[in-house]
């Protein structure tokens, strides 16, 4: 059976736990900061890059509109953000409680896959919203190109398959304790 | 399930009560009364042959199929 030392899955717990509770503290300033930015009429578009990638130019919208819509789908990605986190926290919760191989992991495996699996494409679709606006001094420099498997979705499939897996192990085991 | 388990009808036959045929075969009490109330999906050939050996029965004995209606 998987273990791992209670003092480690607490740790392990808590520090998911404050990333959490920053995580939300950060979506709710980033969504104030985003209504703030739309009252003042400045249509400036945060930008996600994948691995720490910054862009110090300002990419703006060139309406209201669409910079709602961006604004709404980046909120969304980083709440789906969260909620993985907070399944993958539910998931060391249960081991940490001792309940084992329980029907619910691999309920909570494929939970997070899918959940990974949105976040992937979202993320793919922020860039080819804000690649779309006007870049100003930054068009021509850079350009993006829709990746149709991601390398989060490889890992969001990695997670199904082995939801899958588990799946399996379980029916096994509960065909084991069945058998007298 | 179609499989009816006459566990229960071949231990009256035979005046033994469940508890002696546990302490006879060596399987848990718990196992048996699964086995006797079909809450079971599958019987080991060793447990059939202590069951069958203990109760000097055939395993036709204590299984009937009844076709589902």
């Amino acid at each position: 059976m998987f273990s791992l030392s209670n003092k480690g899955l607490r740790y392990l717990t808590g520090l998911l736990t404050l990333s959490l509770i920053l995580g939300s503290l950060t979506v709710a300033g980033i969504t104030v900061y985003l209504v703030v930015l739309a009252v003042q009429g400045n249509y400036s578009l945060l930008l996600v890059f994948p691995e720490g990638l910054q862009v110090t130019q300002a990419v703006r919208s060139a309406s209201l509109g669409s910079y709602l819509l961006y604004s709404i789908l980046l909120v969304a990605t980083l709440v789906l953000g969260l909620f993985f986190l907070f399944l993958l926290r539910s998931i060391l919760r249960t081991l940490g409680e001792a309940k084992g191989f329980t029907q619910e992991l691999p309920k909570k495996i494929t939970r997070m896959g899918y959940v990974l699996l949105a976040n992937a494409y979202m993320k793919q679709l922020l860039l080819v919203f804000a690649f779309n606006q006007d870049l100003g001094d930054l068009s021509g420099l850079l350009a993006f190109r829709f990746q149709l498997l991601p390398n989060e979705a490889l890992y969001a499939l990695l997670l199904l398959v082995l939801a899958g897996v588990f799946n399996y192990a379980l029916a096994l085991q509960r065909e084991y304790e069945q058998t007298v | 399930m179609a499989i009816i388990i006459r566990l229960d009808r071949v231990l009256a036959d035979r005046k033994m009560s469940l508890t002696e045929l546990s302490e006879k075969v060596g399987i848990t009490m718990a196992n048996l009364s699964n086995l006797k109330t079909g809450k079971v999906s599958a019987i080991r050939l060793s447990t059939m042959e202590a069951i069958c050996e203990t109760l000097g029965c055939q395993p036709g004995d204590l299984f009937e199929y009844k076709t589902e209606e």
